[in-house]
């Protein structure tokens, strides 16, 4: 089993965030986590996130993209722990060729190929939440985990990055608030609602009126 | 603070500000603050009517002045950094944090007046005194911006290995822009440091400035000050941190040699020999008496001159701190009621660039010269120049302050009274306490003029070459200034909490 948690529950400033969640997902598993902003999703990434660490890409929905780094570096910086201390100074004096070379064949994939020199302070949203995904993608990890990692993007980009996310990565576990989206891409559906798991099927079992209930 | 109980954060701040300035005119009461100089109306008229009419007869040797001034400000300053950079790093340890103090509280003169022992009135010297205390500032200051970067380690783990690679890729990127414009502020207070430097005999300006005004030639001193002015402004406009290696390059290639050459020998006597006292080095006792023969002389030193000193230092600093509240007081709302009459407006903005450009040495000594010796001087200096910077700075605010809120009568005293004043009063008292540390660090330091203060003793030991004496006191010196920065730093960390929650009710 990749990820498990038993009656798990988790307060954040005493207040009760997740609320004794039992759940297993497998190697290989594509999963979406749909449900009402602020019932957990984030926590519950979170939580997963702390589980395999070293095998993870995770791609938080703040994207803690450096503000005075331009798009090559901030995405290199995924990478920063693998190479030596040397190695990442003579980087941002001159970039290296084959760092280049990967980084670029991933901006390519996302369409930010020609943004890789800008600062990211002057992209927009969208191409922000790109460089951040770039960033995960660099990292080379079996399992990506993803905060809204398309919402801020129109429907056909937001649909090819995530075909994209899904054929890179061995097993995916991304919250969405796009239902959509959900249903057509994703293997499995778990829905929250109050802190709990209300819905936890496999996508096929489950219709857009299943998914409205988790917003009423 | 149960010193400043009162039901509300307003009455707080009003108890701490009575209480501010009946210290200082407590403190008054004890110190010598007369005038003694016979005319010092008619002495002051003469002065002006030659600061106005500037005239320069050897305009190369001014050029020279400014040059060196600036050149070891540049190397100075340079250094300062990169040590800074370096020590920035590892501020973390309580051990570099308490280093960084002491030496921080030792002012550039008093460093200029050490290693003059050792390299004569040289360069190295110059240049010395100034990097030592600016870097462990650069090292405090830059310390305290990494902790406000927005982005922190802790939220990228996956970098939490290399700290290196995460200062060069996460930290620095985002506190560059910060770093920087204290870099080039810090830059400016090298070239008003530099320029005091010549005081003590340096080549630069001041000590043109200090013959200039000691003379009587007021037209040359005139020349000089504006000369001086000149340059702070300008310095906005050439100082580029691409063209920084070129300056340095320049400065460095033209730097005045020294004729003055210390044996490696005598360095080593200074540091061995010369700093401890003769009663120490007697070898016949024993480690342990030798230890309470030490602790008799450091006593007596403490009784004869420590103590008095201090006393004075602090004297000079609550009247100082009174004194720049009172004339805080009377220039924001005087310039934000003038902001809109242009003529006026400029001539105010003017002043405050004056105020806060001349450095409190020089203010404190053409003042003792119009005076006479007492405290008096040192007080109005402190507080010219202090106020200068906190009412610059309190203007900025202002204006953010009235763009952020639709004020719809700028200028107006109502205004200010109701809508301004509330809003910057706590942020004002806290500033008034970032200072207090350094108008104790200048209080010392005028001793220098003759001001009895620590400084006065630790500049007679230097000229009586009792160096054991000297270093002593500058000890005691550096831990006054260290445990007021304690002080100050709680209390302004007290009240700028309080403007926090003050405006966060509005």
């Amino acid at each position: 089993m990749l990820f498990e948690l038993r009656h798990c529950s988790f307060s954040y400033h005493s207040k009760l965030v997740l609320d004794d969640i039992c759940l297993q997902i497998g190697t290989g598993e594509s999963v979406a986590i749909v449900g009402q902003s602020g019932v957990g999703k984030s926590t519950l990434l979170n939580l997963l996130a702390s589980q395999h660490s070293a095998n993870i890409a995770y791609c938080t929905q703040d994207r803690q993209l450096i503000s005075g780094l331009n798009c090559y570096n901030n995405i290199y910086l995924g990478k920063l722990a693998q190479f030596g201390a040397i190695k990442n100074l003579f980087n941002i004096l001159w970039p290296n060729p084959q760092a280049l070379q990967e980084v670029r064949a991933i901006a390519e994939q996302l369409s930010i190929d020609d943004k890789l020199q800008a600062s990211v302070g002057k992209l927009s949203g969208g191409q922000q939440q790109r460089v951040a995904v770039a960033r995960a993608f660099f990292q080379q990890r079996p399992i990506f985990l993803g905060d809204e990692p398309v919402a801020n993007l129109d429907s056909v980009k937001a649909q090819q990055v995530l075909q994209v996310i899904l054929e890179r990565h061995q097993s995916n576990v991304i919250a969405l608030h796009d239902r959509d989206l959900a249903l057509r891409y994703f293997d499995r559906i778990i829905g929250l609602k109050q802190g709990k798991i209300v819905l936890d099927a496999a996508a096929a079992d489950v219709s857009q009126q299943d998914l409205q209930q988790l917003y009423l | 603070m149960g010193l400043f109980a009162g039901t509300s954060d307003g009455l707080k701040l009003r108890n701490f500000s009575l209480l501010l300035v009946a210290t200082g005119l407590l403190a008054a009461v004890f110190a010598d603050v007369q005038v003694h100089a016979s005319e010092p109306w008619g002495h002051l008229g003469t002065m002006l009517q030659g600061l106005f009419s500037p005239s320069v007869s050897d305009v190369q040797g001014l050029g020279l002045d400014l040059f060196y001034t600036l050149s070891f400000a540049l190397l100075g300053v340079s250094l300062a950094v990169v040590a800074g950079l370096l020590l920035s790093l590892l501020y973390r340890y309580p051990i570099v944090r308490f280093i960084c103090a002491f030496f921080r509280a030792i002012h550039e003169l008093f460093w200029a007046l050490l290693f003059m022992q050792l390299f004569g009135l040289s360069a190295s010297t110059a240049i010395l005194a100034i990097t030592i205390p600016y870097a462990c500032t650069f090292a405090r200051v830059y310390h305290d911006i990494y902790q406000h970067a927005p982005i922190k380690l802790a939220q990228l783990p996956e970098l939490a290995d290399s700290k290196f690679s995460h200062f060069l890729y996460v930290l620095l990127p985002q506190v560059w822009p910060q770093m920087r414009s204290y870099l080039r502020y810090r830059f400016e207070c090298g070239v008003r440091t530099s320029a005091v430097l010549g005081f003590v005999g340096l080549p630069t300006i001041g000590f043109h400035l200090e013959t200039a005004f000691k003379q009587g030639d007021y037209s040359y001193a005139g020349a000089l000050l504006l000369a001086f002015f000149l340059l702070i402004a300008s310095i906005k406009y050439w100082l580029k941190i691409y063209l920084l290696p070129l300056y340095i390059a320049i400065a460095l290639w033209f730097l005045p040699r020294s004729e003055f050459t210390n044996s490696s020998d005598n360095i080593w006597r200074f540091f061995s020999a010369d700093i401890w006292p003769s009663v120490v080095k007697n070898v016949e006792l024993s480690m342990l008496e030798k230890l309470s023969v030490y602790a008799q002389w450091l006593n007596s030193l403490m009784l004869e001159q420590g103590l008095p000193g201090i006393a004075s230092t602090l004297l000079l600093s609550l009247m100082a701190l009174a004194a720049t509240y009172l004339l805080c007081i009377i220039l924001v709302p005087l310039l934000n009621c003038i902001r809109r009459q242009w003529l006026m407006n400029g001539f105010g903005q003017c002043l405050l660039l004056v105020m806060r450009s001349t450095p409190e040495y020089i203010l404190a000594f053409v003042l003792l010269l119009l005076l006479g010796p007492s405290m008096l001087p040192a007080v109005i200096a402190l507080a010219i120049h202090n106020s200068g910077l906190i009412s610059y700075l309190l203007q900025r605010d202002i204006t953010t302050l009235e763009t952020g809120t639709e004020v719809t009568e700028p200028g107006s005293f109502s205004v200010f009274l109701y809508k301004i004043m509330p809003n910057l009063y706590s942020k004002f008292i806290s500033l008034l306490m970032y200072r207090a540390e350094i108008i104790l660090r200048e209080s010392a330091i005028l001793g220098v003029l003759g001001v009895t203060t620590l400084g006065f003793y630790i500049d007679s030991a230097f000229e009586d070459f009792r160096f054991d004496r000297a270093l002593a006191l500058l000890v005691i010196t550096a831990l006054l200034n260290v445990l007021v920065d304690q002080l100050s730093r709680k209390l302004q960390l007290c009240f700028s909490d309080q403007g926090i929650r003050v405006r966060s009710k509005d």
